[in-house]
C-alpha cells in the first residue's frame, strides 16, 4: 500500500514537473548606492525592458545579491562600486556619450555590464540592449521582435561612441501639421521614444519670449461633413489640448506651462533644451505625404536638429539619423533592414524595403518639381483652377508610385496578422492610398479649371465633384491610421483648405450653371 | 350598474388581440431580405440626438439589429473574447437580457470586419445568432436561456476578411449558408432543436456573404442563394438543387431581393470577366512576387488544398496549379458589374430561360444590396453613387447620381413610409424620396461609423452604429 501511494504521489510530481510552466527568470540589476537620478531611471526603464521581453522578475539592489543567478551591474565606476570592483582597470575610455554592453563572469556568474561615461549615456546602454534583443524604437511605440528573444546575458561585447554629438529635435511650434497640436502627454510619448534613439537636445519652434505668435491660427473645425472625423473623437474643434478653450492672456500663460513642463520632460531624459549653437545643421521635413527620406546618405558629423511636420512615418529615417552618429559606415537602406528584420521576418522586410523605395522616389519628384507642393491656404483650391493648366505629367508618376508603394507595404503586411508590426506597416499602405488619391484631386482640380477657362461649365462641375471626392477618400484613408495630433492636424487642416473649398466651388458652378 | 362605453369597449378589445408590433424585422435586411416596411410615420430629419426614442451602447459590432414580437435582439463583442446578445425592449429600450458568450482564440479578420458581424434571426419562440467559433446558436427569446447549439467547423478565408454570413428562418427551420474560401455549404436545421435536417455542399463557391431568400411560386417554394457564377435554387425540403442559373461574378457579397417570382440581383466584383480568383491571389498573396504560391503563402487553413493541388510537387503552386487550387475547374468566373432580373423556378440550368434582362453597366456595389420598392430598383456604391432602374426591363430612372454623401457603403438601402434610408460608413444617414427620380430629403448625422444596415419596425429606425444603437422615431 505504502509503495503503491509512493508510486502514485511519483506519478503525480511527474506529472507536476511535465506540466507546470515554465519559472520567470530572475535578474537582480546592481546599481550604486548613490546613483544619480538618471541612472536609477535607467535601471528601471531595464527593469521593465526585461519584464516586458521575457517576463523576467526583476530587483534594482545596491549590492550584489547572494545566489547563481546572472545579474546586471549598471552605471560607470565612478557611480557603481560593485561595477568598479569587477572591472577594476578593463574600464575603456569612454566620453561623455560613450556608452557599452560587456558580458563578464564573477567566479562561475554571469554579469552583464549596462554603462556609459555618464548617466544618461548609460541609459543609451539599456536602449542599447533593448535594441540588441531585437526590440525596434519607432517614434509611435516600440514593437518587439517576430520571435522572442533567448534570455541571456551572455555573448555581450558593444561599445558606441556617438560621432554626431548633437542629436536634436524640434518641438512645440504653431504648426497644426507640426508639433502645434501636441499637449504635454503626447510630447512625453515622443521624448520618451527620442531617448530610446539617444536623442539628446530638443528645441522649441516657437519665440521663448512669445511664443502665443505662432499659435494665432492652428485650430480648426472639425464637425460634421469632416472626412475622416472619427480621429477627432466627437471634438468640435482641433486644437493643442493644452491650450483648448483659452483665448488671450489665459492661452499664453497655458503655452508657458506647457513649455515649462516639456522642458522638465526632455531634461529628466538626460536631454538639452534650446539652441544648439553654430554649426549645427537643421533638416527641415515639410509635407503630408509619406516620406522615407534617404537622400542624405550621412549624418550631418556636427550636428542635426530634425524639424518635421508629420513625422509619423520617418522613423526609419530617424533610425538611421540615430545608428548612423555612432557608425559613419552605415547606409541608409542598411539602416531600414536592420531595422525591420526582427520584427518583421525577411520575407515581409524585402517588400517593405522596396515600397520605401517607391515612396522616397516620389516623395523626390515632389521636391524636385515643386518645393511649394505642401503649401496650403484657403486659396488653394481657386489658385489651382485659375493656372488653367493641365495636370503636369510628373503628378501622374508620382501617383503611380505611391500605388507601388502601396502594394508593397500590402503584400509586407500579409502573414503579419499577428505581428505587432502590423500597424505600421498599415500605416505607411494607407498614407500611400492618400497620396494617390490627393494627386487623383488636384488632377481633377486641373481639369475642371481648363473646363471653366473654356466655359465648359458641366465638365467643371463633373471634375470638381470628382476632386472632391478623391480629398474625402484621401482625408478617409489617413483617418483610418492617424494616431498622433499631427495626422490630425493635417487631416483638419486639408478638410479646411481643399476640401470644404471644393464642395463651395461644386456648388457656386451649379448654381452658375443654372442661371445659365 | 356601471355604464360601459361601447366605442371604448370595442377599441379596447381590439387592442388586446391585436399584436403589440404591426410588423416585425426577422433577419438581415427584415422580411425575407426585402429591406422594404410597411411602417409609417417616421421622420425624415434625424440624428444622434434628435428624435431619438432610445439609445443604447451595447458595444462593438456591425450586425444588424433585428425586432421581433416587440423585442430587439443585436449582437456585440463586449471583451476581447467575449460575445454578447442582446435583447431589448423595441418600444422603450429596457434591457430584458443579456447573453455574454466566451468565444476562445479569435481568428483573423480584415477591417472594418467585426467579428461580431453576423446578423441575428428570430421568430416567436427563439432568437438565432452565428459566430464564426461558437457556430449556430439559439436562445429563448423571452429568457435568454439556452436553447440548442450546434457548433460548426471554423470558416477560412483566403483574403482574410471574415466570417459575416447571417442564418434566416423559414416556416419551422433554420437556415444557413456559408460560403467560405474552403468548404462551403447550404444548411437547414430544425429551429426547435438545432438537428441538421439536410446539408448541400456548394463546392463551386467561393468566399461570399449572400443570405438565403426566399422565392414563392404558385406551385412551389424555392430557397435561393446567390454565390460566385450563379444563382441556385433549392428544395427547402431536401436540400437538393433545383435550379441554376449561371450568370454572376466572382465574389458575391450582396443579397439578392424577390418580388412576386422573380429575384434581383446587383452585383460588382473587381476587374474583368478574365479576372479569375489566380489574379487576386498572385497580386495580394505573392508576397515575393514570384509568379507562384510557395507553402508559407498560403493560410495555414488551406495547407492540405495546397498539398492536393501542387501536382508536380515541386513545393509551389504555379500557373495550370494555381488556375484551380483554389476556384473550381467548373466555375471559373471572374469580376464584372451585373444587375439581373431572373424568373424563380425552373429545373436544370436556365440560364438561357430565366434571365429576363442583364445590365452590366458600372452601377453596382461589392457590398450593398439592391433595394426594391415598387417598380423600382436602386442601388448604391461608394462615393455615394446611386442608380435607380425600373424593374420591368432594368432601364435607367437614373444613373450613377450622387446622393450628397461620399465615402463607403457598407450598410444596404432600406425602405418605408415613401422613403428610402442610406446608412454611410461616414455616419450619414441619406433619406431619399421613394420614387422615379432622385430626390435628397435629408442628410443626418448619427455621429459615428455605421455597417449595419438599419431596420425598420412598427414606426421606426433602429440604427447601430459600431458602438451605439439608436431607435428613431416620433415621440
Amino acid at each position: 500500500m505504502r509503495c503503491l501511494i509512493l508510486a502514485l504521489a511519483g506519478l503525480w510530481l511527474t506529472a507536476m514537473t511535465v506540466t507546470a510552466a515554465p519559472v520567470a527568470p530572475t535578474i537582480p540589476i546592481v546599481i550604486g548606492p548613490d546613483a544619480p537620478k538618471l541612472e536609477r531611471f535607467a535601471a528601471e526603464e531595464l527593469a521593465g525592458q526585461f519584464q516586458r521581453l521575457f517576463q523576467a522578475r526583476t530587483t534594482i539592489t545596491e549590492t550584489v545579491p547572494a545566489g547563481s543567478d546572472p545579474f546586471v551591474l549598471l552605471g560607470s565606476p565612478r557611480t557603481n562600486p560593485a561595477l568598479a570592483k569587477i572591472v577594476g582597470a578593463d574600464w575603456p575610455k569612454l566620453s561623455d556619450q560613450g556608452h557599452l554592453l560587456k558580458s563578464t563572469t564573477r567566479g562561475d556568474r554571469v554579469a552583464l555590464i549596462v554603462g556609459g561615461g555618464s548617466p544618461v549615456a548609460t541609459l543609451w546602454a539599456v536602449y542599447e540592449l533593448d535594441h540588441q534583443f531585437g526590440v525596434r524604437s519607432f517614434l509611435h511605440g516600440d514593437v518587439l521582435p517576430e520571435k522572442p528573444p533567448a534570455c541571456t546575458l551572455t555573448g555581450f561585447d558593444v561599445t558606441l561612441e556617438p560621432r554626431t554629438r548633437i542629436r536634436g529635435w524640434q518641438v512645440l511650434d504653431g504648426s497644426p501639421l507640426g508639433f502645434g497640436g501636441w499637449g504635454l502627454d503626447e510630447h512625453k510619448q515622443l521624448l520618451r521614444q527620442l531617448a530610446k534613439q539617444k536623442f539628446n537636445r530638443i528645441t522649441f519652434g516657437v519665440d521663448p519670449e512669445q511664443p502665443q505668435l505662432a499659435f494665432d491660427s492652428t485650430s480648426f473645425p472639425v464637425t460634421g461633413d469632416t472626412p475622416g472625423r472619427k480621429v477627432f473623437q466627437g471634438a468640435k474643434l482641433f486644437d493643442n489640448p493644452a491650450l483648448a478653450g483659452k483665448t488671450g492672456d489665459a492661452r499664453t500663460q497655458a503655452l508657458r506651462e506647457l513649455m515649462a513642463e516639456i522642458r522638465t520632460a526632455a531634461q529628466a531624459l538626460g536631454m538639452e533644451v534650446g539652441a544648439a549653437g553654430a554649426g549645427v545643421e537643421t533638416i527641415t521635413v515639410r509635407g503630408f505625404l509619406p516620406r522615407i527620406p534617404a537622400g542624405k546618405a550621412e549624418v550631418p558629423a556636427a550636428g542635426f536638429i530634425l524639424a518635421a511636420e508629420v513625422p509619423g512615418d520617418l522613423s526609419p529615417w530617424v533610425d538611421f539619423l540615430a545608428r548612423g552618429s555612432c557608425d559613419p559606415q552605415l547606409t541608409p537602406t542598411a539602416a531600414q533592414e536592420q531595422l525591420l528584420t526582427p520584427i518583421l521576418g525577411t520575407a515581409s522586410t524585402e517588400r517593405v524595403l522596396l515600397g520605401f523605395q517607391k515612396i522616397d522616389a516620389a516623395a523626390r519628384l515632389i521636391a524636385q518639381h515643386d518645393p511649394q507642393f505642401f503649401q496650403l491656404s484657403p486659396a488653394f483650391v481657386a489658385q489651382q483652377m485659375q493656372s488653367a493648366a493641365a495636370p503636369p505629367a510628373w503628378w501622374k508618376q508620382a501617383s503611380q508610385l505611391y500605388t507601388e508603394g502601396m502594394n508593397e507595404m500590402y503584400r509586407g503586411i500579409r502573414g503579419t496578422f499577428h505581428n505587432p508590426a502590423r500597424p505600421t506597416l498599415l500605416y505607411y499602405a494607407k498614407q500611400c492610398e492618400c497620396a494617390v488619391h490627393y494627386f487623383a484631386a488636384l488632377e481633377a482640380i486641373r481639369l475642371a479649371g481648363v473646363a471653366r477657362a473654356h466655359g465648359q461649365n458641366p465638365e467643371a462641375v463633373l471634375q470638381l465633384g470628382k476632386a472632391t471626392e478623391s480629398v474625402y477618400n484621401a482625408l478617409t484613408a489617413y483617418g483610418d491610421v492617424a494616431r498622433d495630433p499631427s495626422d490630425r492636424g493635417a487631416i483638419a487642416v486639408l478638410a479646411a483648405m481643399v476640401y470644404r473649398p471644393l464642395k463651395a466651388e461644386v456648388k457656386a458652378l451649379r448654381k452658375a450653371g443654372r442661371k445659365e | 350598474m356601471m355604464h360601459r362605453h361601447p366605442l371604448r369597449t370595442a377599441v379596447a378589445l381590439v387592442l388586446l388581440v391585436s399584436p403589440a408590433w404591426a410588423e416585425d424585422w426577422p433577419q438581415f435586411r427584415g422580411v425575407n431580405a426585402s429591406g422594404v416596411s410597411t411602417s409609417h410615420k417616421l421622420p425624415t430629419e434625424f440624428s444622434e440626438s434628435d428624435h431619438v426614442v432610445w439609445q443604447a451602447e451595447p458595444g462593438e459590432g456591425i450586425g444588424s439589429p433585428i425586432i421581433v414580437n416587440g423585442k430587439l435582439f443585436c449582437t456585440a463583442m463586449t471583451g476581447p473574447t467575449t460575445f454578447t446578445v442582446f435583447a431589448y425592449d423595441a418600444a422603450t429600450g429596457k434591457s430584458l437580457w443579456k447573453r455574454d458568450l466566451e468565444t476562445g482564440a479569435l481568428p483573423r479578420i480584415t477591417p472594418p470586419n467585426s467579428h461580431a458581424s453576423s446578423t441575428p434571426a428570430a421568430d416567436a419562440h427563439r432568437v438565432y445568432v452565428y459566430f464564426s467559433t461558437l457556430g449556430l446558436l439559439a436562445f429563448d427569446a423571452a429568457t435568454g436561456k439556452d436553447a440548442w447549439k450546434c457548433p460548426l467547423a471554423k470558416p477560412a478565408y483566403l483574403m482574410d476578411w471574415g466570417a459575416a454570413s447571417s442564418p434566416i428562418v423559414y416556416k419551422d427551420s433554420l437556415l444557413f449558408c456559408m460560403d467560405d474560401d474552403l468548404n462551403p455549404y447550404l444548411l437547414c436545421l430544425d429551429a426547435a432543436t438545432g438537428k441538421a435536417r439536410w446539408k448541400t455542399p456548394r463546392a463551386n463557391m467561393l468566399a461570399g456573404y449572400a443570405v438565403p431568400v426566399i422565392c414563392e411560386m404558385k406551385d412551389r417554394t424555392d430557397i435561393v442563394v446567390a454565390g460566385t457564377g450563379r444563382m441556385i435554387g433549392y428544395d427547402p425540403t431536401t436540400g437538393k438543387e433545383r435550379w441554376n442559373c449561371n450568370t454572376l461574378v466572382r465574389t458575391v457579397m450582396t443579397t439578392p431581393v424577390v418580388k412576386d417570382d422573380i429575384i434581383y440581383v446587383a452585383v460588382q466584383s473587381y476587374g474583368d470577366q478574365s479576372r479569375t480568383l489566380k489574379f487576386a491571389l498572385l497580386e495580394w498573396m505573392d508576397t515575393n512576387q514570384d509568379k507562384k504560391l510557395s507553402r508559407a503563402e498560403v493560410p495555414k487553413e488551406f495547407r492540405d488544398r495546397f498539398e492536393e493541388s501542387d501536382t508536380n510537387k515541386d513545393g509551389f503552386l504555379a500557373d495550370d496549379e494555381l488556375d484551380t487550387a483554389f476556384q473550381s475547374k467548373g466555375n471559373r468566373v471572374g469580376g464584372g458589374n451585373i444587375i439581373q432580373a431572373i424568373r424563380g423556378g425552373g429545373t436544370g440550368d436556365v440560364t438561357k430561360t430565366h434571365l429576363l434582362w442583364n445590365v452590366t453597366r458600372p452601377y453596382p456595389s461589392n457590398l450593398t444590396s439592391p433595394l426594391v420598392s415598387g417598380d423600382r430598383l436602386l442601388v448604391v456604391k461608394a462615393g455615394g453613387l446611386s442608380t435607380s432602374l425600373d424593374i420591368t426591363q432594368g432601364k435607367a430612372n437614373w444613373e450613377l447620381e450622387r446622393i450628397d454623401n461620399f465615402g463607403d457603403y457598407y450598410a444596404s438601402p432600406v425602405a418605408a413610409d415613401g422613403k428610402v434610408f442610406i446608412a454611410g460608413r461616414n455616419g450619414f444617414v441619406v433619406v431619399l424620396q421613394d420614387s422615379a427620380s432622385l430626390e435628397v430629403l435629408a442628410l443626418n448625422d448619427m455621429g459615428g461609423e455605421i455597417l449595419a444596415t438599419p431596420a425598420i419596425a412598427n414606426g421606426k429606425l433602429f440604427i447601430r452604429t459600431r458602438e451605439k444603437l439608436y431607435c428613431i422615431g416620433e415621440k
